[in-house]
């Protein structure tokens, strides 16, 4: 298994290239895993599910957690429970839904 | 008035927020431009140099399990904040080592958020007391210390791009609820550079229900100014970016002379 990360300034087109080498490594026979561990999560749009899709995923964290700390009994779990489908091949992660309002 | 600006990273935050506070300054508003983002975009477009200063540390110390503010608000202001060439007046609200970014666990990020909110709500209370404007610059997609808006008036400001993820990052924002009561939300349209961009935004905005309030275009001289390491608040004044957003200005002026009832937001 190869693991990636994607990095860069905000705006520098991470999610844009990230989506496209899922999509190209699935194309090709890859099972391909992608986690979009962005605080504003847009991934989904990048792989081509759509807007409707991208803006209804889940986020894996604070479906598990809703009040505690991070535990989980193994990623394959978290894995199993929140991976959606965004073509052959090719699913995601998201982590979480959206940076709420803190309370000052 | 309290100012916030939103939106996706990479969207214009820091420069719209950066001549902005020029364009106010300008006009003889007192201003503070404050940075709640651990990158220091603001303080670049301001030319000033990025400090590893945090205004916590400069604005309280632990007590009894609490903070004690050392000083008045403006005292404060005065002793944490650094003028940069253009004459506007900044502060780095948070601690802007991207080291300490977003651990959410770690204690130091933790208080990293809380002060930028403390900071936020102390600099703003002395604006709200005497007038002026207090911009800050939030970091890309999130929300933070905009909590801090929270039983006062101010103005939000997203900064939309014409990309899909830029408005579905305004979408969230906008349906995200519970807005504080008195925070109004507003657009501004950046890096439009045709009317296909202008055309799109329009509609996009429109559906969500948010005043457009500035269309801003992307401008050559910009992308110049920056390549050659010059700071953005030197760029000249007749430029179309910049002009457009002395036009966004002239309108947060005239609303806060007019202290406009809240229009609250609406879908559709």
């Amino acid at each position: 298994m190869t693991k990636i990360a994607v990095a860069g300034k905000g705006g520098s087109g991470k999610t844009t290239v990230a989506g496209v080498l899922a999509r190209l490594w699935a194309e090709d026979g890859r099972e391909v895993l992608t986690v979009d561990a962005d605080e504003n999560p847009n991934l989904g749009i990048s792989l081509g599910m759509g807007v409707e899709s991208t803006y209804g995923l889940l986020g894996a964290r604070e479906a598990l957690l809703p009040d505690g700390p991070a535990i989980a009994s193994s990623m394959e779990e978290v894995v199993d429970r929140f991976a959606v489908d965004a073509g052959e091949n090719l699913r995601i992660v998201q982590v979480r839904k959206f940076d709420q309002f803190r309370p000052g | 008035m309290r100012i916030v600006l939103l939106g996706k990273g990479g969207s214009g935050k820091s420069t719209l927020g950066g001549f902005l506070s020029a364009e106010l300054s300008d006009r003889g508003e007192r201003v503070v431009a404050m940075s709640a983002d651990t990158v220091p975009g603001l303080a670049q477009v301001l030319g000033v140099s990025p400090t590893d200063d945090w205004f916590l540390a400069g604005m309280a110390t632990r007590e009894n399990g609490g903070w004690r503010l050392e000083g008045t608000p403006a005292e404060i202001v005065d002793r944490c904040s650094r003028v940069g060439p253009g004459g506007v007046r900044f502060l780095q609200a948070g601690n802007a080592d991207a080291s300490l970014k977003d651990f959410e666990f770690r204690r130091e990020s933790f208080l990293d958020r809380w002060s930028a909110t403390v900071a936020f709500n102390t600099v703003s209370r002395t604006f709200d007391d005497e007038g002026g404007f207090v911009i800050v610059d939030l970091q890309g997609g999130t929300l933070q210390v905009a909590g801090g808006m929270a039983g006062r008036t101010g103005i939000a400001i997203v900064v939309v791009e014409p990309f899909a993820k830029s408005v579905l990052t305004t979408r969230r924002f906008v349906e995200m609820g519970e807005w504080p009561e008195g925070l109004r939300l507003v657009g501004v349209a950046n890096k439009v550079a045709s009317p296909d961009d202008e055309a799109y935004l329009d509609a996009a905005l429109a559906e969500l229900g948010v005043p457009l309030w500035a269309t801003v275009p992307l401008d050559p001289a910009l992308r110049q100014a920056e390549r050659s390491a010059q700071t953005l608040i030197s760029v000249d004044r007749g430029t179309p970016a910049r002009r457009a957003v002395a036009g966004l200005a002239d309108r947060l002026v005239e609303a806060q002379r007019a202290d406009e009832p809240v229009a609250t937001t609406t879908r559709r």
